[in-house]
């Protein structure tokens, strides 16, 4: 086998996280993007309401700056609101898809300015605002599992992740910016990606069987 | 052959998933993924893990007036959208056929300066300023945006028409655009229903493919159907003669 395996993980509440964003409660997540589709503002509200604190999170980690934050925040909602078509059930949940898109935003946004501002928020890349999710007891389980994952690896495969995904840099800027070899950060990055592969596979959205593949 | 690549493509796959790839690298595993189906299902899942990384993150509170701001967003967007046809059905563009004469430049050079005057190229400057009139103008309450998207010729570039509801501030900004050798640029365009162009400015990008100019709209915004933006001659050009990298986005 070309990849380690390791024991499935207990992470705590599988089953019921694993529900969590496909039986929200009445309007769905889905329920409410039909209705976007048909131009129904009060809708884009409630997805607003339900999931601008993930997206503000996520912003606000990559770009360090609350404006900017709340502008891609903005932004995201708005291109969910233009681009609702473009959701693809079968790629994941909603929340997720609309982390997709303010990620991309906000990595766009910090790409446009200045490298030397953008190393200054990189360094910065812990800098979040503090945890207030105690009303969100769905966000604070989902939290856990994550936290517990990513507390399984390594501090250096999880530093190179953590670059790449928030930072949106590439394997050689990482490289340089660690001062490590290249093929270090390949192999620190496979390690830690398979590790979290492993214990989250749980919690991934249910996928469609591809069809007329070829053996490698 | 394909087996031969398999081991080498597999200890990308990780980093593919992360967007953290180099272009060609990401070329040659795209390629191979439109084989082999056992690479595809461990992407499907690496990507599922990176879907799930900002789970981690602490919940963030936006600002009180989010929502509001959200939708008076929305309305403008909406508004401007119905003032805006977007791009038309059908566009001729006669200089995706032939390149710019000589003498043609020439005479383009003189009439811009000419239309300079007129329109107002009145700012332009590389992108990354520490104050960028596109920061100015996205803190601005009023401020509307509408998206580029890339041609053919340009298929990763993007950017953005950023205006204030009173046409008193506009600005382009751009990403994602080659580099320019010094003897050409990218000029802005506005089309009238009749045809005819208006400039709304040229400008440069970085060596990252960034840029951005301050344009003006020479009257009312509704008098135009679109934002274009091609390449030009150093100058500029009077009327759009070279090939097209952005233009707005269908309604």
């Amino acid at each position: 086998m070309y990849l380690s395996r390791v024991e499935p993980s207990t992470l705590p509440g599988a089953g019921e996280l694993a529900r969590l964003f496909v039986a929200s409660p009445a309007p769905s997540d889905h329920e409410l993007l039909q209705r976007i589709q048909r131009g129904d503002e009060a809708a884009l509200a409630a997805l607003y309401d339900r999931h601008a604190r993930f997206v503000s999170a996520v912003a606000l980690r990559i770009l360090g700056d609350r404006e900017l934050a709340e502008e891609v925040l903005q932004d995201t909602f708005l291109r969910s609101w233009h681009h609702v078509d473009s959701y693809d059930p079968s790629r994941g949940q909603v929340v997720a898809w609309l982390l997709g898109i303010a990620r991309n935003r906000a990595i766009d946004m910090l790409r446009s300015r200045s490298h030397r501002a953008r190393r200054r928020e990189l360094s910065n890349l812990s800098d979040t605002a503090p945890a207030d999710d105690a009303e969100f007891p769905d966000a604070v389980a989902l939290r856990e599992v994550m936290i517990r994952a990513m507390s399984t690896l390594p501090m250096d495969q999880r530093q190179i992740i953590e670059l790449a995904y928030y930072g949106g840099l590439s394997q050689a800027e990482i490289a340089r910016q660690l001062g490590l070899p290249l093929g270090t950060v390949k192999s620190r990055t496979r390690s830690g990606m398979e590790k979290l592969r492993v214990e989250l596979r749980p919690y991934f959205p249910a996928h469609r069987t591809d069809e007329g593949d070829d053996p490698c | 052959m394909l087996s031969a690549d398999h081991a080498l493509i597999q200890e990308e796959l990780a980093a593919y998933a992360l967007d953290s790839l180099d272009p060609d690298t990401t070329a040659r595993i795209d390629h191979h993924l439109r084989q082999c189906a056992h690479c595809r299902e461990i992407v499907r899942e690496y990507e599922a893990v990176k879907d799930l990384l900002p789970f981690g993150l602490p919940l963030a509170q936006p600002s009180p007036g989010g929502r509001s701001a959200l939708l008076r967003r929305l309305e403008a967007s909406k508004a401007h959208r119905r003032s805006w046809p977007g791009r038309p059905a059908r566009v001729r563009w006669p200089w995706f056929s032939r390149r710019p004469r000589l003498g043609a430049i020439g005479l383009a050079v003189t009439l811009i300066l000419i239309l300079a005057a007129g329109f107002g190229f009145w700012w332009q400057r590389p992108a990354e300023g520490p104050a960028s009139t596109i920061q100015q103008l996205r803190a601005r309450p009023d401020v509307q945006v509408v998206n580029l998207i890339g041609s053919k010729s340009a298929p990763s570039a993007g950017g953005q028409l950023l205006f204030t509801s009173d046409l008193s501030q506009a600005a382009v900004a751009v990403s994602g655009l080659p580099s320019l050798p010094p003897n050409r640029t990218y000029q802005v365009w506005f089309d009238r229903p009749d045809q005819s162009w208006a400039s709304g400015g040229i400008f440069r990008v970085n060596s990252q493919g960034n840029g951005e100019v301050r344009v003006r709209f020479p009257t009312a915004l509704a008098a135009y159907r679109g934002c274009w933006i091609t390449q030009e001659p150093q100058a500029g050009s009077t009327a759009p003669t070279g090939p097209l990298v952005l233009s707005t986005t269908q309604p």
